[in-house]
């Protein structure tokens, strides 16, 4: 038998991803030669386009960046422009602008685990086949993506593209009724996150523990949502006005997403690395029910992301009905602001992980420049690495669609928002 | 006439937006109280929304290379037949979400889709045509009176 053979795997378009990407993979003598994650979706020059606009316009415009995310780029925005502005927002403000980032994780994780991600590790090809021998689980994840849409739609107008948020707070109030209604469901939800946290802790996850760096928020008593600062797992404590010193920006030829690195190196951001440097802040009757499954976080098994989101999803309907229960209606809405020129910083934690933004403002409050790295370009370099660590795991003498299925598992793990990644730093024309 | 859901399906992104802009005119004309209009902000929220109704019209935006404007009434299996026929986010799309809603015995009583063509080489003005709306308006009656 001849044990060297050289394998060429092509994935043209990547399945149960948002966006447009390839991959091309290229082993020989069962040595990974090539490896590349092609992000080819085109650039969408967002920050160029933000330029000149006025606070609430950028607030407005950055929430069409993403139709999973809107909420992300809205609060990072609002929250750069107004540590800017000095703007104090009152505790209802803040309360409910968690709300509605509970809202947005609720309905991302549970699309991403119940539609994109489960059929791979129960054998599916899609959520279609998967619906045949596990109903109830997905019309569970329809259930908890509605109650997600929902809960942004009541402080947002809209679950897609929401319009409620403003700087200094909220266009609107919803009533009390309306408020009353969603935590009543919210509620009811309990145990459907009960039964996810279950059903991912007891599903068939591949075991592949790899050395990498988590990088998230970190809030003083809070599990991170719209505050914190900047730490990794490696060591790193910064603020968001520091992020361009410890992390760069990078492009690279087969790509149309910027890479990131910190400290030249690949790192990790999304529900796993959150939950990695954030585990203290869960709260105590979670941890109790995660003490039922021999799962233990810090983990380095990759997959265990799965189990991560199914945690927040949990932990965010709790929030959720913790913020709401004493809900009173107000035309409070949003405080004043005045603009002032400077840089302004702000990082959040999307449903993907870590979202960073800078924005030059004029003295009129208009954007001079803006800067915005996404979750998913600074999880391409991990995913390329993972790719590699998890074949090499896998045995890259297994067949092809092994390999294949693995590979594509394993970026479909990290829930990769390709639209949201693509755009490039700079364009350079030179004409003769 | 039989309680029926119409839902509008797309996004506020170019041609695709025309089927949430025929909802809102729709909502205009005069309707039994048992006729409710919707908007589908995403192709996976479709099988929740259609869980909740006994009967449902789909109004979305379809690329085709003949003129823009002609309705085309289409049934599951044709969308079926066209694995291409829907664009989609996340690679789930509208065919997806009604074959995830078939199998989740989640289909109503009737369920027919409306296709608003899109010439592909033009871009969408986001203008609706007072004769496109009345063939609309027309062709749903006909079916409702139909069920």
């Amino acid at each position: 038998m001849n044990d060297s053979r050289s394998i060429s795997i092509h994935v043209p378009v990547l399945a149960r991803v948002e966006g447009e990407g390839a991959l091309d993979l290229i082993i020989e003598n069962d040595l990974i030669k090539e490896l590349k994650l092609r992000i080819f979706e085109p650039p969408r020059l967002f920050e160029k386009f933000l330029e000149e606009r006025e606070p609430d316009q950028v607030i407005d415009m950055v929430a069409r960046i993403c139709g999973i995310c809107p909420v992300a780029y809205q609060m990072t925005a609002v929250h750069a422009i107004e540590s800017l502005f000095k703007v104090e927002v009152t505790p209802w403000i803040r309360n409910m602008r968690r709300v509605f980032y509970c809202g947005e994780w609720l309905q991302s994780h549970a699309l991403h685990i119940h539609l994109l991600a489960a059929p791979d590790f129960l054998g599916f090809n899609s959520v279609t086949e998967m619906a045949a021998d596990y109903a109830s689980e997905v019309r569970r994840g329809l259930r908890l993506q509605t109650l997600g849409n929902d809960l942004i739609a009541l402080f947002g107008a809209r679950s897609v593209h929401p319009v409620g948020a403003c700087t200094g707070g909220f266009y609107h109030a919803p009533s009390n009724e309306q408020v009353k209604a969603i935590v009543t469901r919210l509620q009811q939800a309990r145990s459907d996150a009960n039964d996810l946290l279950h059903w991912t802790a007891a599903m068939p996850l591949p075991d592949d523990s790899q050395d990498f760096v988590s990088v998230a928020l970190q809030h003083d008593i809070e599990y991170p949502m719209n505050e914190g600062r900047i730490i990794s797992s490696n060591g790193l404590n910064i603020g968001a006005d520091e992020f361009n010193a410890h992390f760069r920006e990078m492009q690279i030829p087969h790509s149309t997403a910027l890479y990131s690195l910190l400290h030249d190196q690949p790192y990790l951001v999304g529900p796993l690395a959150r939950i990695n440097l954030n585990t203290d802040r869960l709260p105590e009757d979670l941890h109790k029910l995660l003490d039922q499954y021999d799962i233990h976080f810090p983990s380095q098994n990759m997959f265990h992301s799965m189990i991560a989101r199914a945690i927040e999803i949990r932990l965010v309907i709790d929030e959720a009905i913790r913020l709401l229960s004493d809900y009173q209606y107000t035309e409070q809405t949003a405080v004043n602001w005045t603009p002032t020129a400077g840089t302004a910083y702000a990082a959040t934690e999307a449903p993907r992980g870590l979202l960073w933004h800078r924005y030059e403002m004029n003295a009129s409050g208009l954007v001079e420049q803006a800067q915005i790295v996404p979750p998913t370009s600074q999880n391409q370099a991990r995913i390329e690495e993972d790719i590699k660590l998890s074949l090499q795991n896998l045995g890259l003498n297994q067949s092809e669609d092994a390999i294949r299925l693995r590979a594509e598992t394993v970026i479909r793990n990290y829930d990769p928002c390709i639209s949201c990644a693509t755009h490039f730093l700079k364009l350079s024309v030179t004409r003769n | 006439m039989p309680a029926t859901s119409i839902i509008g399906i797309g996004s506020h992104h170019g041609a695709d937006q025309l089927g949430w802009l025929l909802c809102e005119r729709l909502k205009h004309l005069d309707w039994p109280d048992t006729i409710d209009i919707q908007l589908c902000r995403t192709p996976a929220q479709l099988p929740e929304l259609l869980n909740h109704c006994e009967n449902a019209i789909l109004l979305d935006a379809i690329k085709t290379d003949t003129d823009s404007g002609k309705i085309l009434q289409l049934q599951l299996k044709d969308l079926a037949d066209n694995p291409n026929a829907s664009h989609s986010c996340h690679g789930f799309g509208v065919t997806e979400a009604l074959e995830l809603a078939t199998a989740l015995g989640q289909l109503p009583a009737s369920i027919i889709i409306l296709a608003i063509s899109i010439d592909d080489k033009t871009a969408y003005d986001g203008v609706i045509s007072p004769d496109l709306l009345s063939e609309l308006h027309e062709v749903i009656e006909d079916h409702l009176n139909k069920l």
